[in-house]
């Protein structure tokens, strides 16, 4: 285990059926530190996520959390520790406006035990509003908004609950560019502010821009970790491909 | 559509359907006004409509329950034969059909929402494996009750300003389910199944329990009509009260709750029983019978469906 | 929360237990008779038609509530039609069963609505359609010929025709693109729809099959019984999709066989029959076929969690 991380992931492995998705991962984030993740397609990335995230258990190994061993029944109990998740296939309920959405699974409510929907639809609205000024027109199923629209109410969800470690996978990729820089702004901030970010993104040159620390994942397994001041895009991108250093002298290890 | 896909505001097309229809009906057919067909009408709905309500839930959270047609024949078998004679008895007999319909709910909720059973076929399973065990506990024959206590009787038969206590009984259901629903947060989170499950459980939901509590009000709501039909009849052939839960369904759909869930209102649901209770009257007052009717229910389902299916495409 | 089942497991419990119970069955008194196994292969031959109606509708991703109804109405038209000849009557209710499948399938594929609920809607014209027409009576007014069809020695015709068309449904199926065609559209419809399958006008002939199936098996059946009632058949699309289930058909299309389906036919045929022979009154049997289905259902759902995705 790292001294004074976060999250530490140790020894992870992931079973469905026949298949192995994760072979024993080991992780770990500290605060004020963005770690990215990148691999091929079906590397596990995302089932790393999803086990980080209480979506479901690993099949063996162990999540610690500020050094103490702990065990996710259910998304509700990563949200506990204030691990926070921004998934790939947006995690919206579509019939549900943007307040219901924004809170859901930990409505606001009145005195008398009821929803306060004025009060949410409110700070909703604000925390929005910081993400992006054009978006006012909140009150209305999320099906008929647009993906940035629906991917700016996941990431404000995420990051208003006292978020300590912020899980994003692919969180640009259903935006524009203007909407992306946005999301690179925002991960700065976050950084700033002493929150962790798991970043997993397939651009490498994002990645290198916005991260300290790149973990190479490929078939389940960690193949490389790389300093993102101390490398650049092709090692990166030949550890993704080939799981493996380049020598200094260009060699294949 | 706004009303189609925000589910707790705007008007939904029903309630002008529902306006429309009873004008006709009172231009049609002189007795259609007569207070006592009013009255009729109104109670006619009701045991269907408390069937409808619970069906609405578990509709809105995105599962069907089909077997509260044989809840309603449980409650109301079991309710007789109770022998509400007393005030204990009385008590007993409304309250244990009740909680054996939320125990009902129980395990279809169980198979549904922690198992991952089919909802539909599920809940066929269910309704034959309780009408069978009804039908062996009475051995087939009518139950009686004589000497119903006052109060119970009065559940059905007595009125406040010439309206049977059954329809108060219904109408702060559809009150208190439409706050239920709307204002607090269990209403929110079925609304979030229904609209996506996983999406749902990520953000924290706790859909199993949700969602068993969803069966667990739709058994226990057509328990309670059991034990409404029981109060009316006082004696009944088991095999005679079946069937509710398709005008029950057809009017859950009728009144807009979409068949995948997340859209819906009880209010709706309301508003579609007195559209299916009026058309039934005419029809009766028409003189025409059963097998017609259940004809026209079948076209009216047909109809609803086809038409929400349409309006959803469109938008 | 967690449910760990390993699918193999389960399957044990899905596959039809059908050995262990006949050799209960051998200690039931008079199962092996001749008279009990004529009875047996009579009450299975009409649901054997239906059966394998529904396994092939399920195989498409689809599932059919109106095949009880629809049966009903098949003997009614038949009896009804008898007048003018067997042919006709036969004919007549083949008809009358595709035109409901033909109404189904277009509720489900043009209108796009849930199988369950199309079929139940269907379920429920029909039923009440064919009360309205007989008044909820019985028709009588057989003759021999029909009454002979119900018959046959020393097996029963109904059980003779219902291996014909379980063999043509296998071939179907297994040796005729159309069978292909059905496995890949009730596997991933978007996807066979995109390698260019005609899959609206598939599942409508999936249905249509069902629906003659059921209408041709309901003629059977009044020749059997000497009557066309419009109340038969309430519990049909129970047994039948209990036997399809337990065939490994399953209620996400794309799988299930008629091999299958004739083992879960047998299975749900020969528990009624013991039942029978057991003297235990209809209501438990009732209640038996509603917790076998209940109990499929959820053994199938757990299936489909303990499989990745
Ligand atoms: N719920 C699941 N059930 C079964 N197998 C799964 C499940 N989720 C993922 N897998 C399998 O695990 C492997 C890793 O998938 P994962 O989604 O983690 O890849 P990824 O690295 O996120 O890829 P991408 O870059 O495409 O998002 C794949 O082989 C996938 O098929
Ligand atoms: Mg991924």
């Amino acid at each position: 285990m790292t001294d004074g991380a976060l999250v530490d992931l140790v020894g992870i492995t992931k079973q469905f059926g026949g298949v192995r998705a994760l072979k024993g991962v080991d992780l770990s984030v500290r605060s004020g530190e963005v770690v990215a993740l990148v691999g091929h397609n079906g590397a596990g990335k995302s089932v790393l996520v999803q086990i980080l995230s209480g979506v479901f258990p690993p099949s063996s190994g162990e999540i610690r959390v500020g050094g103490k061993p702990v065990a996710f029944t259910s998304p509700s109990d990563a949200r506990l520790y204030a691990i926070e998740t921004i998934y790939q296939t947006l995690a919206l309920a579509d019939n549900l406006d943007a307040p219901a959405n924004f809170f859901l699974g930990r409505e606001l409510r009145t005195r008398f035990g009821f929803l306060d929907k004025k009060k949410m639809a409110e700070e909703a609205k604000k925390a929005l509003a910081d993400l992006n000024p054009n978006f006012t027109d909140i009150e209305r199923p999320v099906r008929q908004m647009s993906g940035g629209q629906r991917q700016a109410i996941a990431i404000a969800r995420a990051i208003h609950f006292q978020v300590q470690l912020l899980i994003m996978d692919e969180p640009t990729a259903a935006l524009g560019p203007h909407e992306t820089a946005q999301v690179a702004e925002l991960i700065k901030r976050l950084r700033a502010q002493g929150i962790g970010i798991l970043l997993i993104s397939h651009d490498v040159r994002d990645v290198l821009r916005l991260a300290d620390r790149i973990v190479v994942l490929k078939n389940g397994e960690v193949v490389g970790a790389l300093t993102a001041r101390d490398t650049n895009e092709d090692e990166v991108v030949d550890m993704i491909i080939r799981g493996r250093k380049l020598d200094a002298d260009g060699a294949v290890k | 559509m706004t009303a189609a896909s925000t589910p707790w505001r705007f008007v939904t097309p029903i309630w002008p359907v529902l306006a429309v229809l009873v004008i006709g009906a009172a231009l049609l057919s002189g007795p259609f006004l007569s207070p006592a067909n009013i009255a009729a009408v109104l109670q006619q709905g009701v045991i269907t409509g408390i069937v409808a309500l619970g069906m609405t839930i578990v509709l809105i959270g995105g599962q069907f329950d089909l077997s509260t047609g044989a809840t309603v024949m449980m409650a109301a078998v079991l309710a007789l034969l109770l022998n509400p004679a007393d005030g204990t008895s009385t008590v007993l007999a409304i309250l244990l059909p009740v909680a054996l319909g939320g125990v009902i709910g129980l395990v279809n909720g169980l198979a549904v929402y922690r198992a991952g059973a089919n909802s539909i076929v599920a809940t066929i399973g269910m309704q034959f494996l309780v009408i069978g065990a009804v039908l062996a506990l009475v051995s087939g024959q009518h139950v009686r009750a004589d000497n119903m206590s006052e109060m119970f009787v009065s559940l059905s038969r007595a009125r406040f300003l010439g309206i049977p206590y059954s329809v108060y009984i219904f109408l702060g259901l559809v009150v208190a389910l439409s706050i239920i629903m709307s204002n607090t947060v269990f209403g929110r989170h079925v609304y979030a199944l229904g609209g996506d499950i996983e999406a749902a459980r990520r953000a924290g939901v706790k859909v199993v329990r949700t969602g068993i509590a969803t069966y667990m009000i739709s058994g226990m709501l057509a328990a309670l009509a059991g034990v409404l039909i029981a109060s009316l009849v006082g004696n009944l052939d088991p095999t005679a009260i079946r069937g509710y839960e398709f005008p029950a369904l057809t009017a859950v759909v009728l009144g807009g709750t979409s068949l995948t869930g997340g859209v819906g209102r009880p209010a709706d649901t309301a508003a579609a029983i007195w559209v299916i209770a009026v058309i039934t009257n005419v029809m009766t007052i028409l003189n025409y019978q059963y097998p017609v009717q259940l004809l026209v229910q079948g076209v009216v389902l047909t109809a609803a469906v086809a038409f929400y299916s349409w309006q959803r495409a469109r938008s | 929360m967690q449910i760990t089942l390993s699918p193999m497991t389960l399957r044990l419990f899905v596959k039809p237990p059908l050995i262990p119970l006949l050799l209960l069955a051998t200690f039931v008194d008079g199962f092996w008779s001749l008279g009990n196994l004529r009875t047996l292969a009579e009450s299975i031959s009409t649901d054997g038609l239906i059966v394998a109606g529904m396994t092939i509708v399920m195989i498409a991703g689809g599932f059919d509530l109106s095949v009880g109804a629809v049966m009903a109405m098949g003997g009614v038209a038949a009896v009804v039609l008898l007048p003018y000849g067997i042919v006709p009557a036969a004919l007549g209710a083949l008809v009358a069963g595709g035109i409901s499948g033909f109404l189904s399938g277009t509720l489900v594929t043009r209108l796009r609505i849930n199988p369950f609920i199309a079929t139940l809607a269907m379920m429920v014209m029909v039923r009440g359609a064919t009360l309205a027409y007989t008044d909820t009576r019985p028709v009588v007014g057989l003759d021999d010929t029909f009454l002979a069809l119900g018959g046959g020695d020393p097996l029963p015709y109904a059980f003779l025709i219902m291996i014909v068309v379980m063999l043509a449904a296998h071939v179907l199926l297994y040796h005729r693109p159309w069978g292909r065609h059905a496995y890949a559209v009730g596997a991933d419809e978007r996807a066979a729809q995109m390698t260019g399958l005609k899959v609206n006008r598939l599942k409508i002939e999936c249905y249509m099959l069902s629906g003659a199936l059921a209408a041709f098996a309901g003629m059977l059946l009044a020749a059997r019984l000497g009557t066309g009632s419009p109340i038969v058949g309430e519990m049909t699309p129970l047994t039948a999709a209990a036997a399809a289930l337990i065939g490994g058909a399953s209620l996400r299309g794309g799988e299930g066989s008629i091999m299958g389906a004739l083992c879960g036919l047998l299975f749900v045929g020969c528990l009624i029959n013991v039942m029978n022979l057991l003297g235990v009154p209809s209501y438990y049997q009732r209640m038996t076929i509603g917790g076998l289905l209940f109990a499929l259902v959820v053994v199938e759902g757990l299936l489909q969690r303990a499989r990745p995705r």
